[in-house]
């Protein structure tokens, strides 16, 4: 099945894609574990330095580390950084895990880096005396939404959202203002929002003819192509990765599914170079006629988790625009997730599901989550309204003549040669 | 004395040049009549062929070039006449008009004679020298006269200083008489006809040379893209001047906003579209810079209007350039020519081919001088600042008609005349319009004076326009074209209300209690929010929905762009939302609001019906475009493939 060979990625094994997750994760486990126990060693003011700059390093670290990979993740349709090492490795239970950034996850790395290094600044600014707690959650959330964006297999994407739950009630419970039952009310919805991510990411695989997962937790599906050769392919629903042909004589007949795929390969030529090549990648394996529930849950799932960070602002940081970037970031790993997951990010199904969960946060329309989805919605639009009317009076209305006239000229020097 | 000498001695001259122009050994051809003009089919006229110079001329095969450059010749040459001439000699050709097909369509084509008489202009790509005649069928100048009672109307008014009365008078009938003719024009035109039909499928075509020089034609005519917006100018225009203040000056700019958006619609050449495109401008500026009284006077909107004058100067740098890139053609008339700014010529046939190596530079240029016009992002900034200081009338006349110029612009040259830069700009087109979109919501929502808040609304529905033109099917540029009418509709509804009810320089804060205060004024602005934000049933609705049902069908960058031009939505229904609950639920402010006159109130019920109508049944709207929309898709296919 040599036509296929083109679809293979170019692979480029980077250790460091870890450093993404990882950093702020030992970070976050650091400050939790030995927070108090520096404290009373050296007092809480050089135990709050020391925290801020452990922190510091850590995100600093993973933004590091997100630059450094975004022109590895961006330079082609078919070239992944991958990374792999065991999670558990104990007789007969081998877990595997294996991170990947394409190009869409590289760019989405590196908004979550910048959105944890942000909420990181935010906290520190604060002044607390002691702010190794809520640093700690920070870079929890942090690494949990990293850890999904570069997941490249289900477990993997299970502990980071089982990272980020966990950061999350501790960012509320500590947040300055926050009432008693807050720490629950985060848990409650971002377990929802779990369950209602898996239950997308099962109706996915389960549309695409999932035929269950290996040992690492990857779904792996195996089908017919077009029914005509005895090759099959493995289509690794949770990569980035174009399907890859496998020359295991396995045949599981002609599905909708074989002829979904077949009929989406056909697309091949049409992947040039470009950027967010792996979307466009991704977008063969799709559309699968459960998409748009999938889609549904899955936003559901993000909504959930976002709706718990939320919850997490302290009042007197909710004007601050680095906050707003520490809710976007489950957001946009979550939109990661369901990209991956999906592999249909345009999917009018998709999409459809995107306005709608657009329209909610803004409408506030929600009784469980009112408050959060107040903070989400209806804040940021403040926000961004404010800032519109500032860069109106300041920026654009006295520019406009100016840029009229640099737009005429522009055009005489194009045209008029 | 001496003039006398100085008579002869010209007489002398002209004497001499003549005969050494028939004594140089060569055939000279003189045709009579130049022209022909054909009244209905079966008619046959003669065209005398005379040799005035001192040798035998030979004359070649005769043909017919229809104006345009394609397309069946609806006419024949029953009697070609003798091949060779004699000096002193003439020769008869007889042509008849026989229509094939569509009868209703005006036929305009050149008789093309060969002829050896060197002094002929060469004929195109070859070395025979041609003698033309213009042939024209079924000419009309009900557009010219829908083009021009304005222009005059507006003339008319500037020089009736002392009679404001007589004044006014006049400015409603130049600006109502086209509104009747418009009807005239609607009830002619046939919206099935298409390119394949022959003259391109314009209709009630005037086609005249005007300068042989700069190539420069009287090329007006109407088609599926235009019939609408001829329709809409004169409406507008009319409203205007009924609401307009007894004002000389104000009355004759909006006079010249009329006419020359109509003749922006109508033409079909370049050049003389960009004429009209400048009396438009002109008037709009007029307009916009009008001194005026307490409370609403400010400094005029002089900075404003460098983004519309700016504008108008890159549409005639790019016009520079499509004509300096087009193919060889025949005017009108048939004389060959270098160049032409035939938009139809351009947009069909081989002549727009040689603008693909400049189409990136025409289409960005173009649109650059689009959004400019339409008060887009980033220059949006005029229509928002001008509404709350506008003169009575003026803000719904400026903000629903330069918008429809702009969005008209993109539909009749920016797509057809770089159609593959158009194809690959589409996601920086849907872009910009998803950033204007939100803009204008967000700035929408930041506001408190209610005109502002109406203009910014706008903004957001032409973004949408933007979007269909990037998503550029048969829904994507049906439905732009919908939301440019529907939303010039909304617009001057929008306007004509809120002058009608609320002082100069209303806040959200003086339309607290409306409804209590002046429940009549409270309903129609509550109907014109709809209308500005596109309930469903409105007009306003029809474009958004058919952009928004195809966008999710093509490039994810148009899909994510229509997802963030919704939300920009949601937030201009939200603000408008509150302008509603204010009129209706708050106590009521200490502002007198004044209720409907009875002038503002017809006017009202005029657009209500018409935003219904076409609402609930958009096919009456959507019919008169299909096949021109149909035809346009299949030009950006070609360019695609």
């Amino acid at each position: 099945m040599s036509i296929y060979s083109a679809d293979l990625p170019q692979v480029h094994a980077v250790s460091f894609l870890w450093a993404l997750p990882a950093l702020p994760a030992l970070a976050a486990l650091e400050l939790a574990l030995a927070g108090r126990v520096v404290v009373r060693r050296f007092g809480a003011r050089a135990a709050g330095a020391a925290a801020v700059a452990l922190t510091g390093l850590a995100c600093g670290g993973a933004l590091a580390a997100a630059v450094l990979l975004l022109p590895i993740g961006v330079t082609g349709p078919h070239v992944l950084v991958e990374a792999r090492g065991a999670l558990v490795a104990a007789g007969a239970l081998q877990i595997a895990a294996t991170a990947s950034l394409g190009s869409f996850s590289a760019s989405l790395a590196l908004v979550g880096a910048f959105a944890t290094c942000a909420a990181a600044v935010a906290v520190a600014a604060r002044g607390d005396d002691d702010p190794s707690g809520p640093l700690a959650a920070v870079c929890g959330v942090g690494a949990g939404a990293l850890a999904v964006v570069v997941a490249d297999d289900l477990v993997l994407a299970l502990v980071g959202w089982e990272i980020a739950i966990v950061s999350t009630v501790a960012l509320v419970r500590r947040a300055p203002g926050a009432s008693p039952s807050s720490g629950a009310e985060a848990y409650v919805t971002s377990r929802v929002g779990q369950g209602a991510w898996l239950a997308g990411a099962a109706l996915l695989c389960w549309g695409l003819g999932a035929r269950g997962g290996d040992a690492s937790g990857r779904m792996t599906v195996t089908a017919d192509v077009g029914g005509t050769s005895g090759a099959a392919m493995e289509l690794r629903t949770l990569g980035e990765r174009p399907p890859a042909v496998s020359v295991r004589p396995v045949l599981v007949g002609p599905t909708f599914v074989a002829r979904e795929i077949a009929d989406q390969l056909a697309l091949r030529d049409d992947q040039t170079h470009r950027p967010f090549a792996d979307v466009l990648a991704a977008r063969r394996l799709g559309p699968v006629p459960l998409a748009p529930v999938a889609f549904a849950l899955l936003l559901l799932g993000a909504l959930g988790l976002a709706a718990a960070v939320a919850l997490a602002l302290p009042p007197s940081a909710r004007s601050l625009g680095a906050m707003r970037l520490a809710v976007a970031a489950p957001i946009v790993a979550s939109a990661a997730l369901a990209a991956r997951v999906g592999g249909a990010l345009g999917h009018p199904g998709a999409i459809g599901a995107w306005a709608f969960g657009a329209i909610v946060l803004v409408a506030g329309g929600a009784r469980v989550p009112r408050r959060a989805l107040r903070e989400l919605g209806v804040l940021p639009a403040r926000d961004l309204g404010a800032a519109a009317a500032w860069l109106e009076r300041r920026a654009l209305a006295p520019a406009a003549p100016v840029l009229a006239f640099v737009a005429l000229g522009l055009t005489v020097l194009l045209l008029a040669r | 004395m001496p003039r006398l000498a100085l008579a002869a001695f010209v007489a002398a001259l002209i004497t001499s040049a003549a005969r050494n122009a028939r004594a140089d050994g060569q055939p000279r051809v003189e045709l009579s009549p130049a022209s022909l003009s054909f009244d209905a089919p079966g008619d046959t006229r003669t065209v005398l062929v005379r040799n005035v110079g001192d040798a035998p001329l030979h004359l070649g095969a005769i043909s017919f070039v229809v104006a345009g450059g394609r397309g069946n010749s609806d006419f024949r040459v029953d009697a070609p006449g003798a091949p060779v001439v004699a000096a002193g000699e003439a020769t008869a050709i007889n042509v008849s008009y026989r229509p094939v097909g569509f009868l209703g369509r005006p036929a305009f084509a050149a008789l093309l004679i060969p002829a050896d008489d060197p002094r002929l202009p060469p004929d195109l790509g070859g070395p025979r020298h041609l003698a033309t005649v213009a042939l024209r069928a079924r000419e009309t100048h009900l557009l010219s006269a829908i083009v021009f009672l304005p222009l005059l109307g507006a003339l008319l008014v500037l020089g009736l200083a002392a009679r404001p009365r007589a004044a006014r008078g006049v400015a409603l009938a130049a600006s109502a008489a086209p509104l009747a003719l418009a009807a005239l024009a609607l009830a002619r035109f046939d919206p099935t006809a298409t390119v394949s039909d022959g003259g391109f499928g314009v209709q009630l075509v005037a086609h005249h040379l005007l300068v042989r020089a700069l190539d420069l034609e009287y090329f007006v005519g109407v088609d599926g893209l235009s019939i609408a917006f001829v329709i809409l100018a004169p409406l507008l225009g009319l409203v205007a001047v009924l609401t307009a203040p007894r004002e000389r000056a104000g009355l004759a700019a909006r006079l010249a906003l009329q006419g020359g958006a109509s003749g922006v619609f109508v033409a079909l050449d370049g050049f003389l579209l960009w004429m009209f495109w400048l009396v438009a401008i002109a008037g709009a500026a007029a307009l916009v810079t009008t001194p005026l009284d307490e409370p609403r006077r400010g400094p005029p909107a002089y900075a404003h209007l460098a983004a519309l004058f700016a504008g108008a100067a890159i549409l005639l740098v790019a016009m520079g350039a499509a004509r300096a890139h087009s193919s060889p053609a025949y005017l009108c008339d048939g004389t060959p020519s270098a160049h032409t700014l035939d938009l139809l010529a351009l947009a069909n046939t081989n002549a727009g081919a040689s603008l693909v190596g400049h189409g990136f530079g025409s289409f960005w240029a173009l649109a650059a001088a689009f959004v400019m016009t339409a008060s887009l992002f980033p220059f949006h900034g005029w229509a928002a600042a001008f509404a709350p200081r506008a003169p009575a009338g003026a803000a719904g006349l400026v903000t629903s008609a330069l918008p429809a110029l702009a969005i008209y612009g993109f539909l009749r040259l920016a797509l057809p005349l770089a159609p593959a830069a158009a194809l690959s700009g589409a996601p920086a087109l849907a872009a910009l319009a998803a950033v204007g979109a939100l803009f204008a919501a967000l700035l929408a929502r930041e506001t408190t004076d209610v005109r502002r808040l109406l203009a910014l609304a706008g903004s957001a529905r032409v973004a949408i326009v933007l979007l269909g033109l990037a998503h550029a099917t048969s829904a994507g540029l049906s439905g732009a074209l919908a939301q440019a009418v529907a939303s010039a509709l909304a617009a001057t509804l929008v306007f004509v209300v809120a002058d009608a009810v609320l002082e100069p320089g209303a806040t959200l804060a003086d339309v607290a209690g409306l409804a209590a205060r002046t429940p009549r004024a409270a309903g129609a602005l509550v109907f014109a929010a709809l209308a500005s934000v596109g309930a469903p049933g409105l007009a306003t609705f029809v474009g958004p929905s058919l952009v928004a049902a195809d966008a999710f069908d093509g490039r994810a960058v148009v899909a994510f762009a229509a997802v963030i031009v919704l939300a920009a939505w949601a937030i201009v229904a939200g603000v408008h939302a509150r302008v509603v609950v204010r009129a209706f639920v708050e106590e009521p402010s200490s502002v007198d609001a004044a209720d409907l006159d009875r002038r503002t109130l017809v006017i009202a019920l005029g657009f209500g019906v018409l935003l219904v109508v076409i609402g609930l049944a958009p096919a009456t709207l959507l019919d008169l475009s299909a096949t021109a929309i149909r035809d346009l898709v299949r030009l950006l296919a070609s360019a695609r493939d």
